[in-house]
């Protein structure tokens, strides 16, 4: 009977340090969210900078222009440089491309006077 | 209620009655959790420095296009631009490719005009370059550190040009916390990308800067009355305008579209989970099925075991989802993402030389702890119900 109660015991403390180490985590989640959200406040002064200083640059996977300047920024190019589609899987020639899950079809062209439907009489 | 919490404190026990059961569990968990969370949070931080990019950046931008290919714009076409209604500011740019160095590294050299230049100089360490002297360059992180340069480094000529080649200096480099896409860049005044492209008199692109709303407006009018060419009407090229809304409207069509796709294959990996906790908490684990034989023979009903195997998941699932968090935090702040930004950043190196924009917020937290919880809950509390609803004898066989 008393095994039994010290058994007992010794299964609460073991489970009350359990309670604890969870509300810890739980505590180390919410200072690592809290101390992120500093951070990033912080790191977006340099973002703001870099994107007035150059005019707005890079949207992309790529972090060069090696072959695909639409990779890097879609105002660049109008056109992946190293998609050969009408080669069967064309589009996987270009390691920007095929290699990140992160990219994006050419921006929407404006034609250069688009809303006349014909040229106008001589 | 007090009955209730003690039921609910056997549940406590009950993760340390089987602990590598419950180390299983934990692991099934963080293994599936911590590269999705890290993931997640890596996509938001590209998106969200795309979206910086698109915003911060001019209204709209004016390219030349011939054959369908972009062309050069000579700089006699921006004399008509500011008197159109609506343009504010006009400011022509060189963005082209150079090879660097004996490994013949790319890089990116962006060119702007010095008085364009002075107004922001809060990401660069080192000072703006200038006209006047040798090339003055500010470069990527990326590039500074292949190259073996610093600030006050010469570089010796890279490019070829029937004027003569002149040495560049490095005045200043780009701080590591600024976006992904300075890793390579090579900053430069206007005058010194056209001399090192030997391309006088042209830029890649115009820059416009518009009254506010008036951007498709100005558009439309440079698209109709624009013409990209010399003055002596030569190399004439079709304008091609981009405008801000253009870039935003990709954000949806290309990397939240990117990252669902990264969900889904997660949703995948989920599946496979709550199996190997099928088979970790009770179907496959004789003695846990017998240990509920044995609660219902000492009189449990069938909601007392369940609200036990509740509050064992809960507490399961929470610190796998705690620990998943944590995990994706190290290896996003510590190791840079080392290993998982290739996924996103096509091309790129396993490890960046620049900080990884990440985005570790609360809503993706919470979004973990609720699967971890769906996910351990689905393993532990269907075996826990199948076991409490047969009879003891069978339960405990």
């Amino acid at each position: 009977m008393i095994a039994r109660a010290r058994q007992g015991r010794v299964m609460h403390r073991r489970s009350n340090r359990l309670l604890l180490t969870l509300v810890a985590l739980v505590a180390a989640c919410a200072a690592v969210l809290v101390d992120e959200e500093r951070e990033q406040s912080h790191a977006g002064r340099w973002s703001m900078d870099f994107q007035y200083l150059v005019g707005g640059l890079g949207f992309g996977p790529a972090l060069d222009l090696g072959g695909c300047a639409l990779g890097f920024d879609p105002r660049l190019d109008n056109a992946c440089g190293q998609d050969y589609g009408p080669v069967p899987g064309g589009q996987c020639f270009c390691p920007r491309h095929a290699g990140s899950v992160f990219f994006y079809p050419p921006p929407r062209p404006h034609g250069a006077r688009e809303e006349r439907i014909d040229a106008p009489p001589p | 209620m007090r009955p209730l919490l003690e039921v609910a404190r056997t549940g406590l026990d009950s993760v340390l009655l089987h602990p590598l059961r419950s180390f299983v569990c934990c692991a099934a968990v963080v293994v599936v959790l911590t590269p999705y969370l890290a993931g997640l949070a890596l996509s938001k931080g590209i998106e969200a420095q795309a979206e910086e990019s698109a915003q911060l950046g001019a209204d709209l931008y004016i390219s030349g296009s011939r054959f369908g290919r972009p062309a050069p714009i000579p700089l006699g076409a921006i004399a008509d631009i500011p008197r159109i209604d609506g343009v504010e500011a006009v400011v022509p740019r060189i963005v082209g490719e150079v090879i660097l160095g004996k490994d013949h590294v790319r890089g990116v050299l962006v060119g702007l005009p010095p008085a364009h230049l002075t107004s922001w100089p809060g990401s660069i360490d080192g000072r703006l370059p200038r006209d006047g002297g040798p090339h003055e360059l500010v470069i990527g992180t990326a590039l500074a550190r292949r190259l073996g340069l610093k600030i006050g480094d010469a570089l010796l000529p890279f490019y070829h040009n029937n004027r003569g080649v002149r040495i560049s200096r490095v005045v200043g480099t780009f701080k590591p916390d600024a976006p992904l896409w300075q890793a390579n860049l090579c900053l430069a005044t206007f005058d010194t990308a056209a001399y090192i492209f030997d391309q006088p008199g042209l830029a890649t692109d115009l820059l416009v800067w518009c009254e506010a709303g008036q951007s498709q407006q100005v558009a439309a009018r440079l698209l109709q009355g624009m013409a990209l060419a010399a003055p002596s009407g030569a190399d004439r090229a079709q304008p091609r305008v981009t405008l801000r809304e253009d870039l935003l409207a990709l954000l949806p069509l290309g990397p939240l579209h990117r990252q669902g796709v990264f969900t889904l294959h997660f949703v995948l990996a989920f599946v496979m989970a709550v199996l190997v906790l099928l088979v970790a908490s009770g179907l496959g684990l004789d003695e846990r099925r017998r240990e509920i034989g044995v609660l219902k023979a000492t009189g449990w009903q069938t909601d007392e075991v369940l609200l036990r195997g509740a509050v064992e998941s809960l507490c399961l699932s929470l610190g796998g989802a705690c620990v998943s968090l944590l995990g994706a935090w190290a290896w996003l702040r510590l190791c840079n993402g080392c290993g998982l930004a290739g996924f996103f950043l096509g091309g790129a190196d396993l490890v960046i030389e620049n900080r990884m924009p990440f985005r570790l917020t609360p809503v993706p937290a919470l979004l973990s702890f609720v699967l971890s919880f769906v996910v351990v809950a689905m393993g532990t509390l269907y075996s826990a119900w199948r076991a409490a609803t047969v009879s003891p004898r069978d339960a405990m066989r």
